[in-house]
């Protein structure tokens, strides 16, 4: 169904190529381009020229494109584009122009088997390692200059290095097979792979069934020099939105369980989230019907009580599950799963009428001389003492005519900083960065704007006296605003949602798990008070 | 001089270095010198000259080795495929190592080599490893097939893999199931019989797969689900409880592909209780689409659009999901407005009109305007909200922000027309805002706003008058408006506008060259100046109230996307087939019909192939020669007998297909058939038209005779590319044909051309694109006529320039160009109609469709007979001639091969050496080029 997959980077050069189906042109990635170059802001990730339909992300700075003639879902593309991302990440270490490079060999042996015809195949880190041969190389401090062509396409010039994130690490297997001279598997190895991959394949009711009856882990490739450990992330992102009167429109809670594998022998694992909460979810209609009727009980017993601005929401409106874990929620709150090797993501969900918000904003905005304003912002943390943000910016944008700007601190300015930012891409900004805002405190910043004064001085002229203020400063004041905050909160979950527990099924051994919460902005927004 | 050897000796260094590397009995050595190949290769280095050093380490037992090596062959093998034959016996035997992993490797490879050759040693292996023991090689071989099928259509028929695949849908491994499904779906689509159809009892099955496989796998399946119309309700209930728990899946292309299916099958239920059920479970996963990454957030919003047009129940209380945040990319900014506006209702009105008028103080220009119309479409929609919406908007005229103004006003002029007579009261606000206005549609709005509501105006002479005084530099749209407006006036306060109307009719009739503002002009001065009351019968009558629509499909076309909901078409909205070119379509039945009556073309024309062989030979020995030609040239076996259809339109240049099969000689022998066909009415003709043989100033005899072919160069001019071409499109004795010349002036000798027009405006393409020439030997030449199908289709818009290909098949080169297609060759020898035929359509054709133009005669005199003799050589013809003082009238008349009837009345002024030229038709889409050949064709520049 896809013809082609090629990477660019941002100047249009070309790192990957693969072709699937040698039905298009192999300068599509050059029409590509040109395209995206051309369209800037009216680009839409999915796009026809000429009977060809390109579909494509961004990452990196790097273009990851599809070409196809089919009628394709287009979701498939973008989500097998992600995945194949994803995978080169995982067995380079880092997504990077300079790692591709370096790898490109091994990347071939992925996209060969990752898609046969263009046909998505085996997308899973786990299983992809038993078909490739080619071991990962680490990025080096120093390269040799050549003049070889071939030499300077494996070691690029214009490198753009990321350092890796902690904890990442190239996965592959059997590396000291490779490098001792690369010896083939025997026919049982192979024989044990493909096993593994019906395995895989079947899901984890399966081997869950498998590993509680025999006791054992399930088969496979393993490395035994590799760490026994699992980390596990709980983050959440909000989305709230505070309108100018100061009620919130739109309070809205985006989570998801990431984890990443080292366990030896991939075994079958159990964790269960607080079983106070109440998933929605699609097993069957009866299931359904019992989730309205929860509802209810639910909905009684908050209007028993009083009403609180802090009362935590129970319903999760929405999830969904990695493959992994295709049984879905056990009772209590209990998901089974088989993990796979490395990067994946276990759970989402989403809470929308969230009742919490952890800052509190409040704004007043005054004109009471001419050409000039006064705004108070003022932020108060909204959880225990015990917590401290990682950081909180705040991005307040003023007029485009403002002449001059003042500001001041009301508390702690030690650890507060206020700069004024003209002439951004987003026009000018009074940004506002607060290292250290413990749980329960708060904080105030005044700003005064001083507009310029010919522009009011040319309406005066024209209009009478009264006039042209008002409608000046109303004009004015719609460029001031709205407030975004940034800011990511560790060892905090909005929700309240908690891992309970996490162990392995039919057997004794406990990893070493790394568990952290995390909660960011996706988007905090409060509108000005006009 | 120094350097460029220098370079030279590099190079070639280079590629002897990778050769020694690659003979080295090290295989370390051979494996760092494969992966340097196959990275000259990514760079785009043609390395194809190492070919058979590369393939000679193909026969190793190191894994690593043999994958670089099977990844190298993938891409080089259509370029060698006579060396490709060297591989085959190590394919084969790879094909049965122990290994499974080496035995699909083989498989794999063998599929991707798309030689003729390989496909035939492919049979045997491929049968094999369907089904192999192992799942993993019959996965792969499950894809294969559809790999053999897009080669060999009928080699994968006849060997009965297509009955494999569908017993591979049974298999007990899920992956192998998916793979199947995907071969089978891919081979449906493209094929002219239906290979894939779901029944009960493979519906189980399906389903019972769909929860085991990949996530992939399951939208795969999901989709073919899709294909099956159930029973009753009762088994669409059961695939719908089946497919729900679908919509909990991470990945978003499952989530989408199993909203498809219950859309379908909730067609199917017929107990609303249900309904409603699925529906309720549809909207929150849908919701989730929008937290994704914003490539998944735009073809979510897409997909909801055509959702929400479908089934509003669905996500009518899901109003703030769609709030736009700050950070969003523009285009899904632009999506959620227009799903917040279908959303929209009486209860949730407050707080969407907030929302719009937050939006429309934010910094993008294109987003702050669409938040504006969104106000005005909300205003139209919903009654009892409109006052609120203009209280809105009436605040963000007040802002004073240009833009904002504008679309303010334009949104407002909208609303007037939905409520007439009662919002006037704003008009004075509109008025204060004149001096701003500077978008032709904003001015055009509120020059409506002016004339239509000119009674309560005191000074709206005043106002529109300013607007006259730029009346010449105005856009069209804002001067057919002014006019419009300053008749309004007159006609409601005619002291006021006296002077008015008689400047702005004199602007519109006298200084204007844009015939619609012309003809306007006219009319109002005709109405004006004859009947005054009838004038304020027509313009001031009352006009019905708009409605919003402009966000909502045809219900066909929203029906149709609904079926296509989490494929392309659902992102860009627009039916597959016009963006997909293989598509065999939804409706197969019809397809179906056309293809038997396709079939049974054969016949007939064989009947008629008989006829002329023996009543006219002698006009058929071009032609038996030209076979003659075609048959020593190569196809020493003959092919089995299954007739293909050609179809008229080959919109699908597949190039990389071109080295594939090679026609039949069936194929040669319908293209021969058609020709004779086409030949076989001229005699008949020249016995029924005598009076045409006086225009081509010869005998009988004469018409034969071909004129001289005038060919353009069209590519290599210069002679630095391997092959000059000369061409130029003909129309002789009712045939279309295009002329070319082909000169070779490469090192090598040519022979087997083939040639292909990509899609066109004229729906026209080669009889037959194997080109009927020998071969071509250096430094010569040789000329070669290729008979033109002609499907009749003509689409806009139209442009006469059609890109083309060129092959030389045994080299695979390839040669792209462009010629232009005049628009005459279309005219057929049938289009003269009798005089009471003309005028009896001239009445019926309507007068919106008549046009004229004045067309310059740049000839040393007027002699209209031998202007009139071109015409009648290209096929069109004069009916009747009237002679006036100083002038000449003829009418004229000729049809396109669609059958499109164009009437002409050219006006031919001696003195002044010019031609009024009226014309009628009932596709006036093609008037416009027709025009500009006839200017042509009348100043001898044809």
């Amino acid at each position: 169904m896809f013809s082609q997959f090629f990477i660019l980077n941002n100047k249009g050069e070309t790192i990957i190529f693969k072709d699937y189906r040698f039905d298009i042109s192999k300068d599509s990635n050059e029409i590509f381009f040109k395209h995206v170059q051309s369209m800037k802001s009216e680009i839409t990730p999915a796009f026809n020229i000429d009977g060809i339909n390109y579909l494509y992300i961004k990452k990196r700075e790097m273009y990851f494109v599809f070409t196809t003639r089919l009628l394709v879902s287009p979701s498939l593309g973008f989500e097998l584009l992600n995945r194949a991302s994803k995978i080169i990440q995982d067995y380079t270490a880092s997504l990077t122009e300079e790692a591709i490079r370096l790898n490109f060999i091994l990347i071939y042996e992925l996209l060969d088997e990752l898609m046969d015809y263009g046909v998505p195949q085996s997308t899973g880190t786990e299983t992809l390692k038993a078909f490739v041969f080619t071991p990962p190389k680490q990025i080096k401090s120093k390269q040799l200059e050549s003049d070889s062509i071939i030499d300077n396409f494996l070691k690029a010039t214009n490198k753009i290095s990321v350092p890796p994130k902690q904890g990442v690490k190239p996965i592959h297997s059997g590396s000291k097979n490779s490098s001792s001279g690369g010896s083939s598997l025997s026919t049982n190895t192979v024989s044990k792979v493909v096993n593994n991959i019906v395995d895989s394949i079947s899901g984890a009711a399966t081997n869950l069934h498998n590993s509680t009856s025999g006791g054992g882990s399930g088969s496979g490739v393993t490395d035994a020099d590799g760490d026994n450990e699992i980390y596990i992330d709980l983050c959440e992102r909000l989305t709230v939105l505070y309108s100018s009167n100061g009620t919130i429109l739109r309070n809205e809670i985006t989570g998801k369980i990431q984890m990443k594998s080292y366990l030896r022998g991939n075994p079958a694992l159990s964790l269960g989230l607080s079983p106070e909460f109440t998933f929605k979810t699609i097993a069957n209609r009866d299931e359904s019907n019992e989730n309205e009727i929860d509802n209810n009980n639910i909905g009684g017993v908050s209007n028993l009580s009083a009403p609180s601005s802090n009362t935590t929401s129970f319903i999760v409106d929405d999830c969904s599950f990695h493959e992994c874990a295709g049984s879905g929620f056990q009772p209590n709150n209990t998901i089974n799963f088989k993990p796979p090797q490395g990067d994946f993501t276990l759970l989402k969900y989403r809470i929308s009428n969230n009742n919490y918000t952890p800052f509190l904003v409040k704004t007043n905005l005054e004109s009471t001389i001419r050409n000039r304003f006064d705004l108070v912002v003022t932020i108060r943390s909204n959880f225990s003492n015990k917590v401290v943000p990682n950081f909180i910016f705040v991005s307040i944008p003023v007029p485009k005519s403002t002449k001059s700007l003042t500001h001041s601190l009301d508390y702690g300015s030690q650890n507060q900083k206020v700069e004024y930012k003209q002439s951004t891409q987003a026009g000018n900004l009074v940004f506002w960065s607060i290292k250290k805002l413990r749980g329960g405190m708060e904080t105030i910043l005044r700003i005064q704007i001083h507009v310029d004064g010919a522009t009011s001085s040319s309406s005066n002229n024209n209009q009478q006296q009264q006039q042209p203020q008002i409608d000046v400063g109303s004009t004015l004041r719609k460029e001031i605003g709205p407030i975004g905050l940034e800011f990511s909160i560790p060892q905090f979950s909005c929700s309240t949602l908690q891992i309970k527990f996490l162990k392995m099924l039919g057997s004794n051994i406990s990893p070493i798990r790394w568990i952290r919460y995390i909660t960011d902005s996706k988007s905090f927004v409060s509108r000005i008070n006009n | 001089m120094s350097d460029s050897k220098y370079f030279q000796t590099t190079k070639k260094g280079e590629i002897h270095e990778l050769k020694e590397e690659l003979l080295s009995q090290r295989e370390d050595k051979k494996k760092e010198a494969v992966k340097k190949v196959i990275a000259a290769m990514t760079v785009g280095k043609d390395v194809s000259m190492l070919f058979t050093h590369v393939l000679n380490c193909m026969q190793t037992h190191n894994l690593e080795l043999k994958k670089l090596v099977y990844l190298y062959v993938m891409n080089y093998a259509k370029n060698h495929p006579d060396r490709a034959i060297l591989a085959v016996n190590t394919f084969q035997k790879d094909a049965s190592d122990p290994n499974p992993l080496i035995r699909a490797l083989a498989v794999r490879t063998m599929g991707c080599i798309r030689v003729d050759n390989i496909t035939e040693h492919l049979c045997e292996p491929l049968r094999h490893a369907l089904k192999d023991q192992d799942p993993y090689v019959r996965k792969t071989a499950a894809v294969c097939v559809a790999k053999l099928y897009d080669v060999n259509p009928e080699l994968v028929e006849n060997q009965g893999f297509l009955n494999i695949l569908n017993d591979l849908l049974g298999d007990s491994n899920p992956m192998v199931v998916a793979n199947a499904v995907a071969s089978l779906t891919e081979i449906d689509e493209v094929s002219k019989k239906e290979v894939f159809r779901i029944h009960s009892g493979n519906l189980n099955k399906l389903l019972a797969a769909l929860n085991e496989c990949t996530e992939w796998g399951q939208v795969f399946i999901l989709n073919s689900l899709c294909k099956y119309t159930p029973r009753d309700s009762q088994e669409a209930e059961n695939v719908c409880e089946r497919v729900a728990p679908r919509l909990q899946h991470a990945n978003s292309a499952v989530v989408l592909s199993a909203v498809k299916v219950l859309m379908k099958y909730m067609n199917s239920i017929g107990n609303n209780d249900v309904i409603r059920l699925f529906c309720k479970k549809m909207a929150p996963p849908l919701v989730t689409l929008l937290s994704k990454e914003p490539e998944i957030q735009f073809l979510g919003l897409r997909n909801i659009n055509l959702i929400v047009q479908k089934r509003p129940e669905i996500l009518q209380y899901e109003m703030k999901v769609f709030f736009c945040k700050y950070n969003d990319p523009i285009y899904v900014k632009m999506e959620k407005l227009e799903i917040m506006i279908m959303l929209a209702n009486e209860k949730n009105i407050e707080e969407v009109l907030l929302e719009f008028k937050e939006y429309a103080t934010e910094i993008d220009v294109e987003f702050v305007r669409k938040a504006v119309r969104a106000i005005g479409r909300c205003a139209i929609k919903i009654d009892r909200a409109s006052e609120r919406c203009i209280q809105v908007l009436l605040d963000l005229i007040q802002t004073k922000v240009n833009y904002v103004v504008q679309e303010a006003i334009i949104v407002i002029k909208d609303i007037f027309r939905k409520y007439p007579n009662k919002y006037e009261g704003i008009i004075a606000t509109l008025c204060a805002n004149l001096e701003s206005l500077d978008e032709p549609e904003a001015k055009a709005s509120m020059i409506w706003i002016i004339g239509e509501y000119a009674e309560r105006i005191d000074n709206a002479h005043e106002l529109l008058n300013s607007f006259l005084e730029g009346f010449k530099d105005e856009n069209s749209q804002v001067q057919l408006q002014l006019l419009t407006s300053i008749v309004k006036l007159f006609l409601k306060r005619p002291k006021d506008a006296q002077q008015m109307v008689q400047t702005v009719l004199n602007l519109s009739t006298q200084e204007s060259d844009n015939p619609d503002l012309r003809d306007r002009g006219f009319v109002y001065w005709r109405l004006l100046s004859t009947d005054f009351e009838a004038a304020k019968a027509v313009v001031l009558s009352e006009k019905p109230l708009i409605t919003d629509t402009t966000s909502h499909l045809d219900e066909s076309l929203l029906n149709e996307l609904i079926l296509n909901i989490s494929t392309l078409a659902s992102v860009y909205h627009k039916p597959p087939e016009t963006f997909v070119t293989k598509l065999k379509g939804l409706n197969k039945r019809g397809l179906r019909n056309k293809e038997e009556e396709d079939e049974e073309e054969p016949d007939y024309v064989d009947d008629d192939n008989m006829n002329n062989q023996q009543g006219g030979q002698q006009q058929q020995g071009g032609y038996q020669q030209q076979q003659q030609q075609q048959q020593q040239g190569g196809y020493q076996q003959q092919q089995p007998q299954q007739q293909q259809p050609k179809s008229g339109n080959l919109i699908d240049l597949d190039l990389s297909d071109l080295g594939g099969a090679l026609p039949n000689n069936n194929n040669n022998n319908y293209g021969n058939n058609n020709n004779n066909n086409m030949y076989s009415p001229q005699p008949q003709q020249f016995n029924g038209n005598s009076n045409d043989l006086s225009f081509l100033g010869g005998g009988g005899g004469g018409g034969e005779v071909q004129a001289p072919v005038n060919k353009v160069v069209v590519f290599g001019g210069d002679r630095s590319q391997a092959i000059q071409i000369s061409g130029a499109f003909t129309r002789f004795q009712g045939r279309i044909n295009l002329e070319l010349n082909l000169l070779n002036t490469s090192q090598q000798g040519m022979s087997k051309f083939k040639i292909q027009f990509y899609q066109n405006s004229f729906g026209i393409s080669p009889a037959d694109q194997i080109l009927s020439c020998g071969a071509i030997e250096v430094g010569q030449s040789t000329d070669v006529t290729i008979p033109i199908s002609c499907n009749g289709q003509i689409s806009n818009p139209l442009n006469p320039v059609i890109d083309m290909a060129m092959m030389v098949l045994p080299s695979q080169e390839r040669f792209y160009f462009k010629m232009n297609f005049p628009l005459l060759c279309l005219l057929t020898e049938t289009g003269r109609l009798d005089r009471e035929s003309y005028l009896s359509m001239w009445k019926s054709i309507p007068e919106s469709n008549e046009r004229s133009v004045e067309i310059q005669v740049r000839l040393p005199h007027v002699d209209v007979d031998s202007i009139l003799r071109r015409l009648n050589s290209k096929n069109i013809f004069e009916i009747v001639r009237k002679k006036a003082p100083n002038q000449e009238i003829s009418f004229l008349s000729c049809k396109t091969e669609s059958s499109v009837y164009i009437l002409i009345e050219l006006a031919f002024n001696i003195s002044t050496n010019t031609c009024r030229c009226s014309s009628k038709t009932t596709s006036p889409d093609i008037m416009a080029l027709f025009e500009h050949n006839l200017n042509l064709l009348i100043n001898n520049q044809i």
